[in-house]
């Protein structure tokens, strides 16, 4: 089996690194990007089976993100787990509307992040 | 807006002095909507009984059509129960005809839009804070979390060897840096989640909702547990709909498991049960039990005040002292009430209420 390219968008390069060597670890190929414009740039080139996305970014926060992904004809079916540090009460629903497949506090679980992950790419093959 | 040519000469007499006001007639609701949704109005007066619509509902089809217009009702009935429902909907004021002189109307007028250009000023004010508090909000949550983000992961990467192997030992202390983290993590939500509700600003949004899918949806939300322990879902699916907050209600329910869940010993069952509360007619009663060790009598009396600690938990284990006392206002909030029994030693069960859905009215009055 091939494996599962995801593409990180952080702009906070110890958790970029850090969630790579997680899921290195567990079998899967991340790359990055750290804001809003060059995120859409790194998704076309690398065309990832899932994006992480964090919210708060420079250059187009998490959902200028995710509504651009979603208007794009190659990068729309390509399922986004958000990950942020925002207060879920207020930012979950926000993200569920605008498409995401979950929504993840930081600090994350790691067993849940893997498990979610499982899930979507599960449902998107 | 009125049909009765008599009474719309005699309101025009009244109102006409000094240019003050500036009038458009209507005698029936649906030229009366077209003119309101055209131009706009300082303020309408309203007969309630027009040839195309009668009562209350004329009412409301104005405030529907024009919410930000200010309404007087003028009618022939003189009934206090009518006026004082109409004032509690939203009506400025409620005026019988024939009482009427040309300065009480022109006075009653002139307060009536001053009264909501208030209103609508203390509205905004609240408003913007409230937008204020959730930016604040969002802010301080980040700046908290992110570092305790990092932190967290590269702990957990030496721990579970995704850097390389470990000895047991180095992987034991690191088990209890990854624990201190994550209580300081819980530490975050509960006084987040506090300052969010501060009992003065304490915002709940009711609606009609199924409490068994908001059991469910909670109980699913803690996914699979560390050290066996079980949740019990044991709700009827055929409980008639509460009245109440969703996200309040998950929000109360969350924290009360997670404190059974605290207490649980391994492989042991905390339960979640809702049925009709016998003690409080009209109200679900929600259960949620454990089997740790219980809660002493002394414990149990302060256990819902704010910054209660519980001596005997563990460093690890101990909250602010505010989740309890947080889901207390938030049920208080809802006109439910929460409590704790000890089934010592067999465990604790902490129980609240919520008002079922009256059939009759839509909205119970909250406290």
């Amino acid at each position: 089996m091939s494996q599962k390219k995801i593409l990180i968008i952080d702009d906070d390069v110890a958790l970029r690194n850090g969630l790579a060597a997680r899921l290195r670890a567990n079998g899967f190929a991340p790359t990055f990007a750290a804001d809003g414009v060059s995120a859409i740039q790194v998704a076309r080139r690398e065309v990832p089976d899932l994006i992480l996305l964090d919210i708060g970014l420079p250059a187009g926060d998490g959902f200028v993100v995710m509504n651009r992904l979603r208007q794009l004809m190659d990068l729309c079916e390509i399922p986004v787990v958000v990950i942020s540090a925002r207060p879920a009460d207020t930012h979950r629903d926000r993200a569920m509307e605008a498409g995401a497949r979950a929504f993840l506090q930081k600090p994350l679980d790691n067993a849940q992040l893997i498990a979610v992950i499982h899930e979507a790419l599960g449902a998107a093959s | 807006m009125e049909d009765n040519p008599g009474d719309v000469r005699l309101l025009q007499l009244h109102l006409d002095d000094g240019g003050e006001f500036e009038i458009v007639h209507a005698d029936t609701l649906a030229t009366a909507l077209a003119k309101l949704t055209s131009a706009p109005f300082d303020i309408v007066l309203l007969d309630l009984t027009l040839p195309d619509s009668y009562g209350r509902l004329t009412f409301e089809r104005v405030r529907a059509a024009a919410p930000d217009v200010p309404v007087v009702v003028v009618t022939g009935l003189d009934d206090e129960a009518t006026a004082v429902s109409l004032v509690v909907a939203g009506a400025q004021d409620y005026l019988v005809k024939g009482t009427l002189t040309a300065r009480g109307l022109r006075w009653c007028l002139r307060h009536a839009i001053e009264r909501h250009r208030l209103l609508k000023a203390v509205d905004a004010a609240r408003q913007r804070e409230a937008e204020q508090k959730d930016r604040f909000l969002s802010h301080i949550s980040h700046e908290l979390r992110s570092p305790l983000a990092v932190s967290l992961l590269y702990t957990t990467n030496v721990m579970d060897g995704v850097i390389g192997e470990l000895t047991p030992e180095q992987r034991e202390h690191l088990a209890i840096a990854v624990e201190g983290l994550k209580a300081q993590s819980r530490l975050i939500d509960e006084l987040l989640a506090t300052v969010r509700s501060d009992s003065t600003l304490i915002n709940i949004e009711p609606v009609p909702v199924a409490l068994s899918s908001i059991v469910a949806q909670t109980v699913r939300g803690f996914g699979s547990l560390p050290n066996g322990v079980l949740i019990d879902d044991d709700t009827a699916g055929d409980l008639p709909p509460v009245y109440a907050d969703p996200q309040r209600v998950r929000q109360v329910l969350t924290n009360l498991i997670d404190n059974a869940l605290k207490f649980s010993p391994a492989g042991t069952k905390v339960r979640v049960q809702a049925r009709p509360a016998r003690e409080q007619p009209g109200f679900v009663r929600v259960d949620v039990e454990d089997e740790g060790s219980g809660v002493p009598d002394d414990r149990r009396e302060r256990i819902f005040d704010c910054l209660f600690q519980d001596e005997t938990a563990q460093s690890g284990q101990r909250g602010l002292g505010l989740g309890l006392y947080l889901c207390k206002l938030l049920v208080a909030r809802h006109g439910g009430r929460i409590w704790i029994e000890s089934r010592e030693p067999r465990g604790s069960r902490f129980s609240f209420t919520l008002p079922f859905l009256k059939p009759s009215a839509t909205a119970p009055r909250l406290p």
